[in-house]
């Protein structure tokens, strides 16, 4: 049994399930938001738990104080899924009856900023500052030891907030990784506004309206970063070598890793000779590559398939959209080339030190 | 709608009175946590040892109270004592009381004194006016006398004369009459002032008892108030909020500015809050040892009360550490300088605590949420371990006095020769411990005897030091190899041997007087260092054998040796091998002979019939070959490079091989190898080692799991099995594990051996240290260092006795006559003999005779002083080593000294007669130094305190003063033990006997002469030598009543009779005429 979620806990695997099962419970929320069935997953998960508590590796990274937020940040994503989804699905469902949605009839146009508001706020304030105090005096946080640059911690893990981030260093260039895709994801997230100008959705849940929007947040969020924290806060061990669950951490753990660079594929593999000694030459093809995935794909998506959208969207915010929505999905295409075939960079100009 | 909506209360969209429970709720939340974090931060861990503390000083200021009142002499205690300790208020009353009443007393005694200083005055004036008057008449009567012609003053003949006599005469009476009053009345006035000084000084007493008392009163009710900790004033100012101002109850620290904590990018000094908790560790007179949680606990270390602890007990070594005389102060050496752990935490569980052993471990995990923790890379040190700090500041030193357990570690390391792989400070450019491998075929019986010895060393002799490399368990999957890489190795070395002019064995030894001269009374001296099964070593002398002996056990040495070799290096060791401790025992040719012919016949007949199995084909070799040959070519080239050797060159070339693999250089010199580099790690650091940095190989993640994860297990597991960190490894055979086994410290050697090269490896540290705290030696002390470092390596103490230490050759000079062959001892030489005669008789022990040459001083020893080829610069050492031992410090003022000893004796339970009685060298040692830093700050001197480099020697002798020391020379018959030439008189045995004195003037101390004659045995217990001028001895050495009687002018006499020219001529006559 043990064994079997190991195996399910491969990077690869574990990302397809995870993908998978979060698509299928956008495709099929009508039954997975049914109280019974959410409740029973929810129950299978308790269970889960509790069972796999009696391993000790398992209860040791679980209760560790640092992945604490981590489990509380497990059970609220799922929560709060689950109640978006099913209010989508109720309010859907009146949607079509041409009725006005719940979140409209319940409350009243405009209410008090107090007590209505102000009081509230205050309320959650001095309840969400008791749960901090006694959290820390529950969990200790002491001081470790002085840094020393000789010795770092085997795995160095970043706060666990930040895991994701972590997590797409193992497959992208650290200028990538670390300056431009944070930066894209910041900037994406304030042109949100200025992008997605449909007003519907504003004020109450649904899903039917927004189907695309709604997946790539899903997608965005779930996937691509909650399970990316999960991946590198339970799943990652020393020297960030990959353990399940169940497995010990043992320091010595060989992971099979070579670095295969998509100019080798290109000329040795597909074209059967040596790559060329020119940089540029050598790298073409992987140039040409990424231009033709951010520059040629919105213009062909746009003549064929998303007709529609860029009718109702406007060319520039189309391809802003698009741009950033692409980068988001090279995201799981990397991974799935680096677990598939090693690949480790498209373009690899180390002549420059710039890889993609 | 919107003011509609604020008239209306039900137009709020919340319930306006839900929302105040919920805030009521929330608020009342809010203020619990915070109220719960306050008395979190103020409710700490010591804080609960610090009030339990104060509870113990005040319970031990009334005990203490109570004590002092009764020592005081006092009657009872009044009252409860809570105050006021014990009754001393009623002892004072008391006192002064009897203050008053001598008050009272005084007066009429000080009239007494005053009335008598009249009369004495008055008489005295008189007296002094009569006598003025009687001398100046004398004057007139002598003058006049002398005009007169008169001659007999007593009996004036003329008139005029007598008339001036009887003047005079009666002015004499006058005169005699007042001086006898004057006399009474200075008796009198005497007395008198006399009593008023008794009378004073007892009133004085009195006084200082009542003051001592008063101030011991004050100062007790002092603590007592300081320590109340129900005084409403000392609960407010420790209680929660007001604490910030003036708190008792409070973290408290050393400040350690010569012992840095590694922040990484910054070294800073330590702070040391350890006695916030161990708040008794000073406090040595008023709390019972037992602070190493070792024994705490233990039988006769139980708890005195229910929640005692080692916080509560006083440091186990005061003496060292704790008080102001202490050699290590804790103000200036703090605590984790020495002990390791967390200085700045303040908490059992986290403050990096170690456990001794696993049971205590338990107690800790159950009982005090005790865990292993990796935020500090300084552990506490276990207190198996805690020696190994000494290291930090004592680095110069070969023995550091107390740390018993890292000297005998340095000396284990030293002999079993683990510097010769891994590099370490304290033995660099140590010479190699193993003997040299150029010329083997010289040296071996035969190319067998090697192949065997190799395969496994133990066989032929199980003490020896050359550790196992072979049929160890990483290669038990590889049959074959090891009897491959024996005979590879084998050949190798065989194939680099070069002759060697050897002398030819003459073939008509003897062997029973070979075995006489071996072992006969100790034989000549082989016994000292090697043993062999022919001579037990007797049960009761001196110690047991070490297991380390200096040098191997000889049982089997005529499998090994060729006869040849054998009587070449007998007759000069150095000659095969110029560093060799072996020394020459200047055996003539004949003994020689006989010691080879008796040693050929000691032979081990079961190693000589057990067969070695060489490989039966090449295949191994080539594996060999091609596995080295493949990390620098393909395999192709390096197969076709194996095909062209022959079969001799396969088995040289992996044995090539194999050498630098196995680093054989590291303990032997082997020619073409003298430069190489040592093969191991370097341990410098290691005891600093992160064990991150340690391969656990496969058991790491159990070991982690169980918390053994540290630098002890490492090292426990590493030295009892040397490969066991292969275990479940597939590795090629060149990458595995390849440090040999030592037998001393594998798996059923003593832990106790082991424990202490682990507490020398584990003092091999990063230097956190600032220079003025280390202890640093002057040229003059350095040179004693190295001194000291030679006489244990040419193990010296093998025969002599050094301060109790060594004399191995006792155990076996047994019989009756046994004691008369011991060796000399070594105590105090170097103030008995003159330096220039110690650095002569250490370079040539016989002056010139040549071999075979009895001994100069006592020629009927059987055991040689061996002529060790010293150079002037080690014989520089020796001297100056013996010259400035003073371990034995053997004091001239036996009361002072008496009363520092008794004093340290009754404050530190450690050094109590009976404990002295069964320590060790190393602790007698330590006590001496402690206590004479006390005695030398008080002015006194030692008697082994020698001149150095120079010795003045007596000025010469008158003859008459000769005359007289010549006829005390006789009278005590010296010459009956000290005969010229160790002749041994009828009726006497070797063991009367007593240095030859012929040499006295250029050998002996002429300060250490005089002591010697005064008090023989306090030099050298148990010496035949009497004291004749102790008060006990009865009989005085001259009883001439005309002559001297004066027993320090008699002791020089004799010691500088000694000393002249003419001494060793009338020695001679005067033996031959006891003689005849």
């Amino acid at each position: 049994m043990k064994d079997f979620f190991n195996a399910l806990a491969d990077p690869s695997r574990f990302f397809l399930i995870f993908t998978v099962a979060v698509l299928a419970m956008l495709r099929w929320r009508e039954f997975f938001t049914a109280p019974k069935v959410a409740l029973t997953i929810f129950a299978g998960a308790v269970i889960f738990f509790v069972w796999a508590l009696k391993d000790p590796g398992f209860k040791a990274n679980i209760s560790k104080p640092d992945n604490i937020p981590i489990i509380f940040m497990l059970f609220l994503v799922g929560y709060f899924s689950w109640l978006s989804l099913y209010r989508a699905v109720k309010n859907d469902r009146r949607i079509d009856r041409g009725e006005l949605p719940e979140e409209a009839v319940e409350s009243p146009k405009k209410v008090l900023v107090w007590p209505d508001l102000v009081y509230s706020e205050f309320i959650c304030m001095l309840i969400g500052t008791a749960i901090l105090v006694i959290w820390a005096i529950l969990l200790k946080a002491p001081l470790e030891e002085p840094a020393n640059p000789n010795k770092t911690p085997n795995p160095s893990k970043a706060p666990w907030y930040f895991l994701g981030l972590q997590e797409m260093l193992v497959y992208f260039d650290p200028w990538l990784a670390g300056v431009i895709l944070p930066g894209l994801i910041v900037n994406g997230l304030m042109a949100i506004p200025y992008v997605d100008t449909n007003p519907k959705g504003n004020g109450y849940y649904t899903f039917k309206e927004r189907p695309f929007a709604i997946t790539s947040f899903f997608f965005g969020f779930v996937v691509l970063w909650v399970s990316m924290i999960i991946l590198m806060t339970f799943l990652r061990g020393p020297n960030q070598a990959f353990f399940g669950p169940f497995e010990q951490w043992n320091l010595h753990k060989v992971e099979p890793t070579v670095n295969i660079q998509f100019s080798q594929i290109f000329w040795q593999q597909w074209l059967g000779t040596s790559r060329p000694i020119n940089w540029l030459m050598r790298e073409m093809p992987g140039i040409l590559l990424v231009l033709g995935y951010l520059a040629v794909t919105p213009i062909v998506l746009a003549k064929t398939v998303c007709k529609k959208m860029v009718t109702q969207m406007g060319n520039p915010r189309f391809l802003t959209m698009m741009i950033m929505f692409l980068i988001m999905v090279a995201m799981p295409i990397k991974m799935v080339l680096r677990w598939t075939c090693n690949l480790q960079f498209i373009v690899n100009i180390q002549e420059l030190a710039l890889n993609i | 709608m919107a003011e509609e909506g604020i008239k209306d209360a039900g137009a709020t969209f919340f319930d306006v009175k839900r929302l105040n429970r919920w805030f009521l709720v929330s608020a009342a939340a809010m203020t619990v946590a915070y109220a719960w974090s306050v008395v979190q931060d103020h409710d700490r861990e010591f804080k609960s040892y610090q009030w339990r503390f104060f509870e113990l000083e005040r319970e031990q200021a009334e005990a203490q109270g109570k004590a002092a009142f009764s020592a005081a002499g006092g009657a009872t205690v009044v009252g409860d004592g809570a105050k006021t300790p014990g009754g001393m208020r009623d002892e004072i009353e008391r006192l002064k009381g009897m203050l008053a009443a001598d008050h009272a007393e005084r007066p009429e005694l000080a009239t007494r004194l005053h009335d008598a200083e009249f009369v004495y005055a008055t008489t005295n004036a008189s007296m002094k006016l009569a006598k003025a008057i009687f001398e100046a008449e004398r004057f007139v009567y002598e003058e006049k006398a002398h005009h007169l012609g008169e001659h007999d003053l007593s009996a004036p003949q003329g008139d005029e004369a007598k008339t001036a006599f009887a003047k005079y005469q009666i002015l004499k009476g006058e005169y005699d009459g007042l001086d006898e009053a004057d006399k009474q009345a200075e008796a009198d006035r005497n007395i008198a002032r006399n009593e008023l000084g008794r009378f004073d000084a007892l009133g004085n007493d009195v006084a200082t008892r009542l003051e001592v008392t008063e101030r011991e009163v004050a100062r007790l009710e002092k603590r007592a108030d300081s320590l109340d900790d129900e005084r409403v004033f000392t609960q407010f100012r420790n209680s929660l909020l007001f604490n910030f101002m003036a708190p008792t109850v409070a973290p408290r620290k050393f400040v350690v500015k010569e012992i840095l904590d590694d922040l990484n990018f910054l070294s800073v000094p330590k702070v040391d809050m350890c006695s916030s908790c161990h708040l008794a560790t000073d406090r040595f007179k008023d709390y019972p040892a037992g602070n190493a949680h070792v024994t705490f606990g233990e039988e006769g270390n139980e708890p005195r009360f229910e929640d005692d602890s080692p916080a509560f007990r006083s440091h186990s070594k005061p003496e060292l550490y704790c008080t102001s005389m202490s050699p290590h102060g804790q103000d200036r050496f703090g605590c984790s300088g020495c002990h390791g752990g967390g200085n700045q935490r303040l908490a059992f569980a986290t403050s990096f605590h170690t456990p001794t052993n696993k049971d205590e471990r338990e107690v800790w995990e159950d009982e005090r949420h005790w865990h292993p923790v990796h935020e500090w890379e300084y552990p506490m040190l276990g207190s198996k371990y805690l020696d190994a700090s000494c290291y930090k500041c004592h680095t110069q030193e070969v023995h550091i006095p107390g740390a018993e357990k890292w000297n005998r570690g340095r000396d284990l390391v030293a002999k079993l020769g683990c510097f010769g792989c891994h590099k370490m400070a304290p033995f660099d450019g140590f010479r190699r411990v193993g003997p040299p491998l150029g010329h083997v075929a010289a040296k071996f019986a035969d190319l067998d005897f090697m192949l065997k010895w190799v395969d496994n060393p133990q066989s032929f002799r199980p003490t020896t030091r050359m550790p196992a490399f072979f049929h160890r368990e990483n290669r038990a999957t590889e049959p074959g190899r090891d009897q491959a890489e024996i005979t590879a190795l084998v050949t190798f070395l065989y194939n680099l041997t070069t002759p060697q002019a050897l002398k030819s064995y003459p073939g008509n030894g003897d062997a029973d007087r070979g075995k006489k001269l071996f072992g006969e009374h100790g034989g000549v001296g082989c016994l000292a260092c090697h043993s062999i099964d022919d001579f037990p070593a007797g049960e009761s002398k001196v110690d047991k054998l070490d297991a380390l002996r200096h040098g191997p056990e000889l049982s089997g040495v005529g499998s090994k040796v060729k006869p040849d070799w054998l009587f070449t290096w007998l007759l000069d060791p150095k000659s095969l091998w110029p560093e060799t401790n072996m020394p020459n025992l200047r055996l003539t040719e004949s003994e020689a002979a006989d010691l080879v012919a008796y040693l050929m016949t000691k032979r081990n007949v079961a190693f000589e019939q057990s067969v070695f199995e060489k490989p039966a084909d090449d295949k191994i070799y080539e594996e060999i070959l091609v596995e080295k040959l493949k990390e620098r070519m393909t395999g192709a080239r390096a197969a076709q490079e194996v095909r062209n050797m022959s079969g001799f060159e396969k088995r040289r070339k992996s044995g090539e091989f194999l050498l630098d693999h196995y680093g054989c250089f590291g303990c032997h010199e082997i020619p073409g190898y003298e430069d190489s580099k040592p093969i191991g790690t370097e341990l410098n650091g290691w005891g600093s080692k992160h064990p991150d940095r340690l391969d656990f190989g496969m058991v790491e993640m159990d070991w982690k799991a169980e918390g053994y994860f540290n630098r002890e297990a490492w090292l426990t597991q590493k030295l009892t099995n040397t490969r066991f960190y292969d275990r479940n490894k597939d590795k090629k055979p060149f990458e595995k594990l390849k440090m040999p086994q030592f037998a001393q410290l594998a798996e059923g050697a003593p832990d106790a051996d082991r424990e202490a090269v682990m507490d020398f490896v584990f003092s091999l540290v990063k230097d956190n240290t600032i220079s003025s705290i280390r202890r640093h030696l002057t040229p003059d002390e350095e040179s004693v260092e190295r001194g000291r470092r030679l006489v244990r390596e040419k193990n010296c103490i093998g025969c002599h006795l050094l301060y109790g230490e060594g004399g191995e050759i006792r155990n076996f000079q047994l019989g009756e006559e046994g004691a008369a062959y011991y060796p000399p001892l070594l105590d105090g030489q170097g103030a008995r003999t003159q330096h220039d005669w110690l650095d002569r008789f250490l370079n040539d022990p016989v002056m010139g005779k040549g071999r075979g040459a009895p001994a100069m001083l006592r020629p009927w020893m059987k055991a040689r002083m061996p002529t060790f080829g010293f150079t002037q610069e080690q014989r520089n050492d020796i001297v100056a080593y013996f010259a400035h031992e003073k371990v034995w410090h053997t004091s001239t003022e036996r009361g002072l000294w008496d009363s520092i000893a008794g004093k340290f004796k009754r404050d530190f339970p450690a050094y109590d007669d009976s404990t002295m009685r069964k320590a060790n060298h190393s602790k007698i040692e330590l006590f001496h130094d402690l206590v004479a830093r006390t005695y030398q700050r008080q002015g006194g001197s030692f008697i082994y305190e020698t001149d150095f480099p120079q010795m003045s020697k007596p000025a010469p002798l008158s003859d008459a003063d000769r005359d007289h020391a010549r006829e005390m020379f006789v009278r005590l018959q010296c010459v009956l033990c000290h005969m010229p030439g160790g002749v041994v008189p009828k009726g006497k045995t070797a063991a009367d006997m007593a240095p030859d004195l012929s040499y006295a003037r250029e050998r002996l101390a002429p300060r250490w002469v005089a002591h010697w004659l005064e008090t023989p045995d306090t030099y050298q217990r148990g010496t035949r030598m009497p004291g004749f001028w102790k008060p006990e001895a009865g009989v005085r050495p001259t009883n001439d009543p005309n002559g001297l009687n004066d027993p320090d002018l008699e002791m020089a006499l004799l010691r500088d009779y000694l000393f002249t020219e003419e001494f060793a001529t009338e020695y001679r006559e005067i033996a031959k005429r006891a003689g005849g």
